[in-house]
């Protein structure tokens, strides 16, 4: 039967509550008068009527079936978690906490594959309608949220029985309350403790996480004093229960900190979090909650919670001099903070931050009443000096009446400034607040229709991303703000199938009124999107337009033009275009450098970018460089065990084997794939450095411990790629390599055959990828059957390879060789020597001088000149043999050859 | 009011806490209902399901933790739990026949590595319900009630308050969707 997806099948069930209505023999007849929207499904719909008819399915899921042990049920995995116990690659060793939710074990890796501790996470129960698919869905979104003070998801999955599990980073500290009382801190160390938390907060708001369980017991510090948040978004997770989307659980968050719409049950957002920030921040400064919590019982608290107004903070600190210190600004926040209605409080974790960071600056904050007194005291506290002074030089001046004249020409221009600036300023934070209002809107009518699955994001995303054009027809000013807003939050989550879509409806809407910059910017994201999609010439057609823009104004617009230059740089090495390329990297790496440091994760995804270009084309030692330049950046910022960094070390891996330093290469791509490997699983960067690891091992000569990991590589690289991909036709040529390496020419051809095949159509006849494979395959006709058509076959190749420019350096290289050393075989060396000369000499402008292909090129060219009688080449033939030798051993093929000719 | 109803309540109002505790309490007492018949009977008996979830609403009834008319969303909760606990049991034994170490499985495969085809239906059953529960989640409650709790049509209606016709036909169309996605 023809595949039905489940959009098919909603439309589907409709259809079959009619059919299955009507008396069998009427039914063909209804589906012939079915109109034409519903052609496709009618060839399935009449099989499931005949499935539906005939008597196989009659006992179909009649009963379960009857099992006759119940050894699985007697030693349930549910009995409780034992240090020792494996969960997934996990092995417990001692329980850190328990709650109503689950259990949290400190944990360490059971397959020893990545010595680091976790802290695992074990739900009660195994899974409750489908808690471990949630469970994926959520980590997809965690894993956004990379920020230093938040407590990182490794890793999460179900393991052999089912039982989901989380492993977040290990903080060794203390609860933020219990570390503030020890070391007596004073109300500036505590401000900034908040702070710390506040924007760790804001980090996951900005990602529309919200963290719904806010108090100190999931607030940790470490010893050098910086805060962890803990269980972010596995509150929110483990509550997120069918049918609880209208509704909030009121059991499971702490009611102390719990926000007054937690109380009543009513939709929560981001200030939710606000709300629970203030209490924690009130508690952590006066040592008081903001209620008065008498012993009656839960009840009391909630009325409390949801009625009472909380007493300033200064009112309550226990010592006068203490709460002077809060008297005013920390009294306004808090009071911001904590009030009734969420709208009135600050709309995120950002907007909090912002103010005590301002209070701790001494700049004017956000909470209070606007007055002019108020921000007059402010500035002469900020510039006590310099106020000072010019209140001496404006007495001294005071004496005459032009200096009055001037005065008041001064305010007048000074207030009709104002005005101006003051409706600029008013017209912004209109804008900020409608597309806050529009989020926070999407985001509580995403989560009340809630019904068919969990809220993420993504879907709140893709509810906005539908209606925002149509709504802001009217004001394509705002409608541009909003698009920006969520294409951002669809990069956010990589998510290029929903933002293209988005942007591409933005710009067909757009008019000449639209905002120019807006307008560019779009494009710029969908180039980016395109490119990714390998719409290569659309995405630059798009950028062009937006660079235009940036040029205008290259001051204001510094940061938008530099990510167009990134861009642009992927376009051109996409295009072929690798000179080009790497003068853009490196002019972006220059600018951004002079923009914001060395140290920053803009400048190392650059200086990796430069390093993809510099590798294809085969310019591997700069290649080199620029990676390491990017790791040690990395490294530099505390990231260098992360994903990115670990792809990065694979590519160092990969290019050591290229220039011939095996030792490093072998070294290199273990630990990166198996670092990977434990902290995301398998993936399709795993699948390449796998890939390149077995390459390497085939030519260690150990080509049946090659075999196994190829086989496993190219499988991972069709499951996380596609068949045919570039990666899955290089798994598959490595793989036929190791194979004819070990002996068994005919699968070795089987497999290259397949591939080739493969590669032609995934790619064309005249891609270099699908003349790495037909390299391959000659090579392997010519080992079998050195003679004319072979031969015929490898100048072919060549011929080809020296049309497809610097990328292809390495592979003609190797056909040359190949072609030389058959030439020699077939007696014929005076043919092969100028192809042995140029492929030494391709060689030696790639790799290192003791590579052992270097060597193995200038062995085979010394061989020919023996056979071709000319003298002079036995010192080559015995300097080849020695790098050989100590490369890859006494015993290897390649040195066993060398010597032998040279015994000859 | 008594311990159950007070936590069906709960969770019909949408009480994730209330949910998870229902399942917690019922997953217990099934599970130790289970154990007990496997004492009494000896090595080999069947796991009569059905028989389970009757007997298990009897005892909290006879308890007085949960009131009669709560009877038919008990029903409904327990026969998410025998699912649970069934599924529980058929990766238990798999993965003891694999040797009972912890190999990284995908959840989505893991039917695939069950040989016993019996217990390979429960499996793709399980995994087939995932996929309905996001195309019709109405579906995947008649049929964990009919095929795990082994309730009939009738009890099935009453536990969800509709008409024994229209339960009658979620259980065709999701037995059809079944059909269509399992893999003989």
């Amino acid at each position: 039967m023809q595949k039905i997806g489940p959009e098919d099948w909603k439309q589907m069930f409709e259809l079959l509550d009619t059919a299955l209505d009507l008396p069998p023999p009427e039914r063909n007849t209804w589906i012939d008068s079915l109109g034409d929207d519903y052609e496709r499904l009618k060839p399935a719909l009449r099989e499931l009527l005949a499935k539906h008819a005939s008597r196989d399915t009659d006992t179909f899921l009649r009963d379960i079936p009857e099992f006759t042990s119940l050894t699985g049920i007697n030693t349930s995995p549910l009995s409780m978690p034992e240090p020792g116990n494996h969960v997934g690659p996990y092995r417990l060793v001692r329980e850190l906490g328990r709650g109503g939710m689950g259990s949290v074990w400190l944990a360490e890796r059971a397959d020893g594959a990545f010595k680091r501790s976790v802290a695992l996470k074990l739900p009660h129960v195994t899974w409750i309608g489908g808690l471990a698919e949630r469970m994926a869905r959520e980590r997809d979104i965690l894993a956004t949220l990379e920020h230093p003070n938040i407590a990182r998801l490794y890793d999460a999955g179900v393991d052999d029985f089912g039982r989901p599990f989380m492993a977040m980073e290990f903080v060794a500290g203390q609860t933020i309350d219990n570390y503030c009382s020890q070391h007596e801190l004073t109300v500036e160390q505590i401000l900034q403790l908040i702070l710390q938390v506040a924007r760790a907060v804001a980090h996951a708001h900005a990602r529309l996480v919200v963290h719904r369980d806010l108090k100190p017991s999931n607030i940790l510090v470490t010893d050098d004093g910086s805060v962890r948040l803990l269980d972010f978004g596995v509150a929110k997770l483990l509550e997120n229960q069918p049918g609880e989307q209208t509704q909030f659980a009121v059991r499971a968050f702490t009611p102390e900190y719990a926000a007054p719409e937690q109380i009543k049950g009513e939709p929560i957002g981001t200030a939710t979090d606000v709300y629970s920030l203030g209490v924690v921040s009130y508690r952590l400064l006066t040592g008081m909650l903001p209620y008065e919590v008498k012993q009656t019982g839960v009840g009391q608290l909630e009325r409390a919670i949801t009625e009472v107004d909380a007493a300033p903070a200064s009112s309550i600190a226990a010592n006068p001099l203490r709460g002077r210190r809060l008297r005013g600004d920390i009294d306004a926040i808090l009071n911001r903070a904590l009030k009734k209605d969420p709208a009135q409080r600050y709309a995120t974790a950002d907007a909090f931050a912002l103010d005590i960071e301002h209070h701790l600056l001494g700049r004017p904050i956000q909470a209070r009443p606007d007055s002019a007194w108020y921000r007059f005291s402010k500035f002469i506290g900020r510039n006590r000096i310099a106020t000072a002074a010019a209140a001496a030089v404006l007495i001294a001046i005071l004496g005459g009446a032009s200096i009055a004249l001037w005065q008041a020409r001064e305010a007048r221009e000074h207030a009709a400034r104002a005005v101006i600036e003051r409706d600029i300023a008013r017209r912004a934070a209109a804008r900020e607040e409608a597309v806050r209002m529009y989020l926070t809107r999407m985001f509580r009518s995403s989560v009340a229709q809630g019904g068919s699955g969990p809220t993420t994001a993504k879907a709140m995303l893709d509810r906005s991303a539908q209606r925002v054009l149509q709504e802001y027809r009217d004001d394509p000013y705002l409608a541009g703000k909003v698009v920006e807003t969520l294409a951002d939050l669809y990069g956010a989550l990589e998510d290029v199938a929903g933002q293209a879509p988005l942007l591409e409806g933005y710009l067909k809407q757009a008019g000449p009124e639209a905002d120019p910059e807006t307008v560019a910017l779009a494009q710029q994201k969908l180039a980016h999107a395109e490119l990714s999609r390998g719409n290569i010439q659309r995405a630059a057609e798009l950028l062009r337009p937006a660079e235009e823009f940036w040029n205008r104004d290259r001051n204001r617009f510094a940061e938008q033009r530099l990510e167009g230059l990134v861009v642009k740089a992927r376009i051109l090495r996409a295009q072929g275009d690798l000179a080009g390329s790497i003068a853009t990297n490196e002019r972006a790496i220059a600018e951004r450098v002079a923009l914001s440091g060395e140290n920053h994760s803009e400048t190392a995804i650059l200086y990796n970018s430069l390093g993809i270009a510099l590798m294809n084309a085969n310019r591997l030692q700069e290649a080199t460089a620029a990676y390491r330049k990017a790791l040690s950046i990395h490294d530099a910022l505390g990231t260098g065990e992360d994903v990115p960094a670990l792809v990065m070390r694979a590519n160092v891996g990969t290019l050591s084997y290229r220039v011939g330093r095996i030792a490093d290469a072998e070294r290199e791509l273990k630990q990166a794939f198996e670092a990977q490997r434990a902290l995301s699983g398998d993936s399709a960067a795993v699948a390449a450095s796998m890939g390149q690891y077995g390459s390497l091992q085939t030519a260690l000569g150990r080509a049946a411990q090659a075999i196994p990991i190829l086989e496993q590589a190219t499988l991972m690289a069709e499951k996380f790629t596609a068949r045919g991909s570039a990666l899955h036709v290089q798994n598959c040529t490595f793989l036929a390599e190791a194979l004819a390496a070990s002996g068994d020419a005919q699968r070795a051809a089987r497999v290259v055959d397949a591939t080739l095949a493969q590669a032609r159509k995934q790619f064309g006849d005249g891609h270099f990828f699908t003349h790495r494979v037909r390299l391959a395959q000659a090579k392997l006709a010519a080992a079998q059957k050195p003679n004319a058509q072979s031969l015929a076959a490898l100048a072919e190749v060549t011929t080809k390879l020296r049309s497809a420019g610097p990328v292809a350096q390495l592979a003609l290289a190797q056909a040359l060789l190949v072609q030389g050393e058959t030439l020699t075989r077939l007696r014929r060396p005076s043919e092969a020597l100028p192809l042995l000369e140029e492929a030494v000499f391709l060689r030696e402008q790639v790799m290192w001088d003791q590579s052992w292909e270097l060597a193995e090129a200038r062995a085979r060219l010394a061989e020919a000149q023996l056979a071709a009688g000319h003298a002079g080449a036995q010192p080559l033939l015995q300097r080849s043999l020695a790098t050989l030798e100590s490369q890859l051993g006494p015993h290897h093929p390649q040195t066993a050859r060398a010597r032998s000719s040279l015994d000859r | 009011m008594s311990q159950v109803t007070l936590l069906l309540d709960a969770s019909r109002r949408g009480d994730a806490a209330a949910v998870e505790q229902l399942f917690d309490l019922l997953y217990n007492d099934l599970r130790q209902l289970a154990h007990a018949r496997l004492r009494r009977s000896g090595q080999f008996t069947l796991l009569d399901t059905t028989a389970l979830v009757h007997e298990s609403y009897l005892r909290l009834f006879k308890a007085g933790a949960i009131e009669a008319n709560d009877r038919g969303h008990f029903m409904g909760y327990a026969a998410q739990v025998m699912r649970s606990i069934v599924v529980d049991f058929v990766r238990r034994r798999s993965a003891d026949r694999r040797g009972g170490d912890a190999i990284h499985v995908d959840l989505d495969t893991a039917a695939a590595h069950v040989e016993d085809p019996r217990e390979r239906e429960v499996l793709q059953i399980h995994e087939a319900l995932q996929e309905l529960e996001k195309i019709d989640p109405r579906l995947v409650k008649v049929v964990e009630m009919r095929y795990f709790a082994g309730m009939t049509e009738q009890e099935v209606a009453d536990a969800l308050e509709r008409s024994v016709r229209s339960v009658a036909r979620d259980w065709e169309k999701a037995r059809l969707f079944l059909a269509t996605n399992l893999t003989p």
